[in-house]
């Protein structure tokens, strides 16, 4: 009998390991999904991953650059317009500028009535000449 | 027109030192007042026209004398104006009445012989070559100059 009470002890000391070695692996199975399992990393990476739709992550990422491409295009076209303002200024000016004077000049200048009749030239000359020498 | 005239447009007309006034004499009865009429009444709707039509007519003058409405309407479409326009113009009897008062106010000024000019008031009878016109209009251009 005191065979069949070592083979009890060792039967049981070998259960009581087994046990604790469940519990231990169990413990530590548990740290783990207590530390990943937070079930923080859902909302973590739920941005980055439930939009999942790699399409989702990298159409907010695409729609950004068009939105900044597209305002730097206005800003290009802007701009242009508003640095050009100075040098496209002075080129509109310049032209405006100049032909105003040269179609009053001209509206002054070229032929018109004098009195009843009609003069050749420009009305601001200095000198009038009246022909009577005309035609029939 | 003087042979002379172009020489004067050309110096002192174009550079803008004298401009150059036409005024009708109406020596010749109703072919003078037709034509000048007409030239009145394309000037009325363009006066660059007027110039085209001046100078057309000076150079067909022999065609003057037998003209009638639908010469001068042709005259009138040649040179860009409208002809209707110009033909009731024509035919409304103003034009001739003011080339009529011109040609008064010709003769009231004392303006007999053909050619004549008044340069910055100053008169100057008969045919004249350039030189004597070129004396007269520096003569205005220093009067002015020094006013």
């Amino acid at each position: 009998m005191p065979g069949m009470i070592t083979y009890q002890r060792l039967s049981l000391h070998r259960t009581i390991r087994l046990v604790v070695g469940l519990l231990a692996l169990g413990l530590l199975l548990a740290a783990c999904n207590g530390e990943d399992g937070t079930e923080g990393p859902d909302p973590t990476a739920a941005p980055t991953q439930p939009p999942g739709d790699v399409d989702d992550v990298e159409l907010p990422a695409v729609p950004t650059p068009p939105e900044a491409t597209q305002e730097i295009d206005e800003g290009q076209t802007v701009a242009p317009t508003a640095a050009v303002p100075t040098e496209a200024g002075a080129n509109l000016v310049d032209p405006t500028a100049t032909s105003e004077p040269a179609v009053e000049a001209e509206a002054v200048a070229v032929n018109g009535s004098y009195e009843e009749t009609f003069f050749r030239g420009r009305a601001d000359a200095p000198v009038t000449i009246i022909d009577y020498s005309d035609f029939l | 027109m003087l042979g002379t005239e172009p020489q004067i447009i050309e110096t002192y007309v174009e550079p803008g030192q004298a401009r150059l006034v036409y005024w009708p004499m109406l020596d010749h009865g109703s072919a003078s007042r037709n034509a000048h009429a007409a030239a009145d009444c394309i000037g009325r709707q363009d006066v660059d026209a007027f110039w085209l039509a001046h100078d057309q007519f000076y150079a067909d003058q022999s065609q003057l004398w037998s003209a009638d409405l639908d010469y001068f309407r042709q005259a009138a479409a040649s040179v860009g104006v409208d002809a209707d326009i110009f033909a009731a113009c024509y035919e409304s009897g103003d034009a001739h009445a003011r080339v009529e008062a011109l040609d008064q106010q010709r003769r009231d000024a004392g303006i007999f012989v053909r050619p004549s000019f008044v340069i910055n008031g100053q008169s100057l009878f008969g045919a004249q070559p350039f030189d004597v016109f070129s004396d007269y209009i520096e003569a205005g251009l220093d009067a002015q100059s020094g006013s």
